[in-house]
């Protein structure tokens, strides 16, 4: 369950980044935020994974009160979600497997197990032959693949990913769309930003419009 | 998860390290040198042994109540040794055994005991250091001046308060080359921390981001800087101990030297145990104050917040 009231952040400048953000998200459900660029789709999805503080307001996610949130709970935290950043975040200087492997890694998994997860993972997103490769000699759209794979690898409870499809040819993107709503069938909850109109309308989700940092709600 | 953080940080950063290594190194050799330096100082000191002690002479017309007194004073004082009280007859004895080969019936006893009064020897504890002897034993003879039935007080005043003079300055000129290659070695240990993780810092926050916990992204950083700290203290000690038994086998060869160069001590085993925990300690800690804010769970979020 994700839980926004009153959210505001301002940067530095000052920019109004988000104002007075209210939203509802419940346990599996599916739902789009789209906005134009500079909306500040990126912003939420910054405060919704305890990657930076808000201005004021509250925001609960997974029962953490992220405004609240002591600094040793948010590894915890960030361990219970799946976050696809809209600039990949790999390490340049791991393979694709190997960055997959992280999460798991930093969960203590034995390496056999960890292994066969990430095999089961990056055969789930078509990437089954790059994972000896570094992401630099990969493309932008096998390194987005990389980093939903990085995303779902621990099977979080919630999945964040922002702009997911940026990268991908449209066949490729439904193909990833198609992946997140299985995901999605399978108990987790997805939030996925997009500016991408066609691809929201002909999945019929519940849709977030952000504009100017302030959120509309609407069905497209 | 941290051993190959570990790897990873060692041969990423190869030559920070290695060139951190090599003056961490002879940091530590100066250092430990300095201690052996200081170390050693007594024993210069002990060599004159026969002239470390003090003879406290007695007044022909002494009390046995003022001698007891005397020997009250010196058994009482923490820094003093044994006491040795010899009769103006056992000092005769003494002479004459030595005389006797030379001037069989120079002296009657009458004339002797007129001479040769009763005497204290005393010497201080081993524990009482160079540096300190002199003045102790200035401060001794000083009280004992004012006593009664006290006629006299020998020491190695001159060259014992001209060793200590200079052990002094040699010490303090080692605490302070100390100290200051101490906090060199803090500042060379927390550069290369601080570069090795400059050139990672990507890495720190992607980890932190996707649920490393700080004690997962901090401790391989406090361990590359503890490894090398402990490969420069084996350097040091290598070194340290070479240079030792050089200067020993020099000393035991020349003539005049061979009891100092056997006198000689190198640092025992509990000394080294204590130089490598302040060694590794220190460096560990530096590498500890550099990061101690790398991983805030918002440090990805505010970049520019690494020391
Ligand atoms: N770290 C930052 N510092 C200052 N301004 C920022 C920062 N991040 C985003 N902004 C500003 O906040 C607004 C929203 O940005 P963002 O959330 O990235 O939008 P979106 O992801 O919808 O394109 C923009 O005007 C952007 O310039
Ligand atoms: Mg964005």
């Amino acid at each position: 369950m994700i839980e926004f009231s009153h959210v505001y952040k301002t940067y530095p400048g000052p920019t109004h980044a988000l104002r007075d953000v209210e939203l509802r998200v419940e346990k599996g459900e599916f739902v789009f935020l789209t906005g134009p660029s500079g909306a500040g789709k990126t912003t939420l999805f910054k405060m919704l994974s305890a990657y930076d503080k808000v201005t004021s307001g509250q925001i609960m996610v997974a029962g953490f009160d992220l405004t609240k949130i002591q600094e040793y709970e948010i590894p915890i935290f960030r361990r219970k979600i799946g976050v696809v950043f809209q600039d990949f975040k790999l390490l340049k200087d791991r393979t694709i497997a190997e960055n997959v492997a992280i999460p798991l890694m930093i969960r203590g998994d034995r390496p056999q197990s960890i292994e066969r997860r990430v095999r089961e993972v990056l055969d789930q997103v078509g990437l089954r032959d790059r994972a000896h490769t570094l992401p630099e000699f990969c493309s932008g759209g096998e390194q987005q693949r990389a980093a939903i794979a990085r995303a779902i690898v621990h099977q979080p409870g919630i999945l964040i990913a922002d702009e997911p499809t940026g990268n991908l040819d449209p066949k490729l993107a439904e193909e990833i769309m198609d992946l997140l709503e299985r995901l999605c069938a399978q108990g987790t909850t997805v939030f996925v930003a997009t500016h991408d109109h066609e691809l929201v309308k002909r999945r019929k989700k519940r849709v977030l419009s952000l504009f100017k940092g302030q959120i509309q709600e609407g069905f497209l | 998860m941290i051993q190959k953080q570990l790897v990873k940080g060692l041969s990423d950063n190869l030559s920070i390290h290695v060139s951190s290594f090599l003056v961490l190194s002879l940091s530590f050799t100066v250092i430990l040198g300095s201690l052996l330096i200081n170390k050693n100082l007594n024993v210069g000191l002990s060599q004159w042994g026969s002239s470390l002690d003090m003879s406290v002479y007695l007044s022909s017309s002494v009390t046995p109540e003022q001698a007891q007194e005397v020997r009250i004073y010196l058994e009482g004082r923490s820094e003093v040794g044994e006491v040795k009280y010899i009769s103006s007859e056992q000092a005769i004895e003494t002479f004459q055994e030595q005389m006797a080969t030379y001037a069989p019936d120079l002296f009657s006893d009458k004339s002797l005991s007129e001479v040769i009064p009763a005497s204290f020897q005393m010497v201080l504890k081993k524990s009482v250091s160079a540096i300190e002897h002199s003045q102790v034993m200035a401060h001794i003879a000083q009280s004992l001046q004012s006593m009664s039935g006290v006629e006299d007080i020998t020491w190695g005043q001159d060259w014992v308060q001209k060793y200590s003079m200079i052990s002094r300055a040699i010490q303090s000129f080692t605490w302070t080359t100390i100290a200051i290659l101490i906090l060199g070695s803090l500042f060379v240990s927390a550069n290369s921390i601080r570069a090795s993780i400059l050139r990672r810092r990507e890495e720190v926050e992607i980890l932190e981001l996707v649920g490393a916990s700080s004690t997962m992204i901090r401790t391989p950083y406090i361990l590359e800087s503890m490894i090398i700290a402990f490969l420069a203290f084996v350097a040091s000690c290598l070194l340290c101990s070479g240079v030792f038994s050089v200067v020993q086998n020099q000393l035991q060869s020349s003539e005049d030297l061979s009891n100092l160069g056997r006198a000689l001590v190198f640092a025992s085993p509990l000394d080294l145990v204590l130089y490598l925990v302040i060694t590794v300690g220190v460096s560990a800690l530096s590498a500890w104050w550099v990061i101690r804010k790398i991983n805030s769970g918002y440090a990805a979020a505010s970049k520019g917040q690494i020391a």
